[in-house]
């Protein structure tokens, strides 16, 4: 009976209700809550604010941040999704060994990911000569930037996505199949939109993950202002010698994440209360 | 007993007493448990050897580093990092820390520094002077303008505009690729090849460095001459440790060190 706790928020699980339970939530929440708020404290009182946002640093690295995280967005939803389809709908030997490796750039430390990512796409890594050849340096480029962001991002989006078409019964893809719609047709028009919701959180989280992308991005694009400077790295090199802008550009990355988690949480609530009614 | 031997006694006891009194005396002149130096990142390899050289004159002090970008380093201090001594890389940010009213005392130049460009070993760009910093296409690593070696290195650009044109420095930051946030930073740029040339502090071109790099020098009539200067800060929690630190390092045995790093010590 799911739907019972749902309309009874109130009837809270026993454990719940004991202090034991509720200090420990309270310094949880407090830990988490805390930080966000100090910095909004910080910057509320200072003057200039709409000033600091016009400067060329700030809106250099906002345009960058944008340019470059909407662009990885849709290099993870062009890969991400094929392969989150043959991962749900597969089961061949060795799935849960490359299930564990897909994560794995979601949990290395960024440095790392810098490292792999030097290593691989720099002018003495392992695809060095082939790019030079083609006359491609990625390193110092918005495009390593990219790079960066989706190596770390898409790992979020296939996870979701997977879990997302997992959840569609491969009975109602078979009979639209049988009615006439060519696999395509059938794709997008019924296993898409059933799995819409986690399609859509999973490309909220890849896209936030992707903004706020930092250690990877210093080491393996680094930093130049209007070219791969993002928000995270101005705000690493404003600490150094403008605290405000630094402040400002922290509220931004804040404020914008925050709105698109909660509006596609809340969005998808509203739908799964819908399939309830 | 006998009245000699009461004597023997008596005066074996004071002794013993001047002795005990006196070593510790001694000992708690020494300067002793753990003191936290901030230090520029070029200074990496040197004082991690004057740590080595310290221990000897002093067992009991435990010295612990914080090597970052200088100005790195001061805005950790502002926001109440604790350190004894601050060594910057140069007056700027050792004023900023000054007028923050992070050090009191009067800072001291320990050392001098210069800057030397560096190419990869296999040199791509064929840059064999400093005027093919301008080279178009050849892409360039400096550390950002907050960065001591940063500051240095646009010093230097604007100080060759005199003899290779008025744009020479907009000519060469037009191949920027990358500010980075300290020199050791350039430097594995470089090393890695991702750049063709980067500016660098004399000091940091290592034997081990030389390996992947190969060096441009930079005419004196133009090159700067880095003062490093050292203090301990106003809120040292071990100011002892702090003054036997900074006096090592001015010492002899200290300069030594440093010059044996490629530094110019200040006696020269």
């Amino acid at each position: 009976m799911p739907n019972h706790r749902r309309r009874h928020p109130r009837s809270w699980p026993l454990a719940g209700r004991s202090i034991l339970w509720r200090v420990p939530a309270l310094v949880a929440v407090t830990f988490l809550v805390l930080p966000l708020l100090a910095i909004f404290l910080k910057v509320l009182p200072q003057s200039h604010l709409w000033h600091t946002l016009q400067e060329p640093f700030v809106t250099h690295a906002l345009r960058t941040s944008l340019i470059t995280s909407l662009s990885s967005l849709v290099l993870t939803v062009a890969f991400g999704t094929p392969l989150a389809y043959a991962l749900a709908r597969r089961r061949v030997p060795g799935t849960t060994l490359l299930d564990t490796l897909l994560d794995l750039p979601m949990v290395l430390p960024p440095t790392v990911a810098g490292v792999a990512l030097l290593m691989t796409f720099g002018r003495r890594g392992l695809l060095g000569p082939w790019l030079d050849a083609l006359g491609i340096q990625v390193v110092f480029t918005a495009a390593a930037v990219v790079l960066a962001q989706s190596f770390v991002s898409m790992p979020l989006y296939v996870r979701s996505a997977q879990a997302g078409f997992r959840g569609v019964d491969p009975e109602l893809e078979r009979v639209a199949y049988t009615l006439g719609y060519s696999t395509t047709r059938t794709f997008l028009r019924v296993t898409v939109p059933l799995a819409f919701p986690a399609l859509l959180s999973g490309a909220v989280m890849a896209w936030a993950r992707a903004l706020g992308e930092f250690g990877a991005t210093i080491m393996f694009a680094g930093n130049l202002t209007g070219r791969t400077q993002t928000m995270p790295l101005a705000i690493y090199i404003a600490m150094e010698s403008d605290l405000t802008t630094a402040l400002v550009l922290a509220t931004l990355l804040i404020i914008v994440p925050f709105g698109c988690l909660f509006a596609t949480r809340f969005f998808a609530r509203r739908r799964s209360y819908g399939t309830y009614a | 007993m006998t009245w000699q031997g009461r004597v023997a006694a008596v005066l074996l006891g004071v002794m013993w007493w001047i002795g005990v009194v006196g070593h510790a005396g001694a000992i708690a002149s020494q300067p002793s448990g753990e003191v936290v130096v901030m230090a520029a990142a070029s200074l990496t390899a040197a004082f991690t050897d004057v740590a080595r050289g310290i221990r000897d004159a002093h067992p009991r002090l435990d010295v612990v580093y914080n090597f970052a970008g200088s100005q790195a380093l001061r805005a950790q201090l502002e926001q109440g990092a604790v350190a004894d001594v601050f060594a910057s890389a140069d007056d700027t940010q050792m004023q900023l820390a000054l007028d923050s009213g992070l050090i009191d005392e009067p800072p001291q130049i320990f050392v001098h520094n210069t800057l030397l460009i560096i190419v990869p070993r296999d040199n791509p760009s064929h840059a064999t002077s400093f005027e093919h910093l301008a080279k178009p296409g050849l892409k360039l690593t400096l550390a950002g303008p907050q960065v001591p070696v940063g500051r240095y290195s646009r010093e230097f650009l604007q100080a060759a505009q005199a003899d290779h044109g008025t744009d020479f420095s907009v000519r060469v930051l037009r191949n920027l690729v990358s500010e980075e946030t300290s020199v050791k930073q350039v430097l594995v740029k470089v090393q890695l090849g991702e750049a063709d040339a980067g500016i660098v502090y004399a000091s940091d071109v290592s034997e081990k460095a030389l390996q992947d790099v190969g060096t441009v020098t930079i005419p004196g009539a133009y090159n700067r001459l880095a003062g490093y200067p050292i203090a301990a800060t106003r809120a040292a929690r071990n100011p002892s440790g702090a003054a036997a630190f900074i006096r090592f390092v001015l010492s002899p045995a200290g300069q030594a060190i440093l010059k044996a790093h490629g530094f110019i010590p200040v006696t020269e």
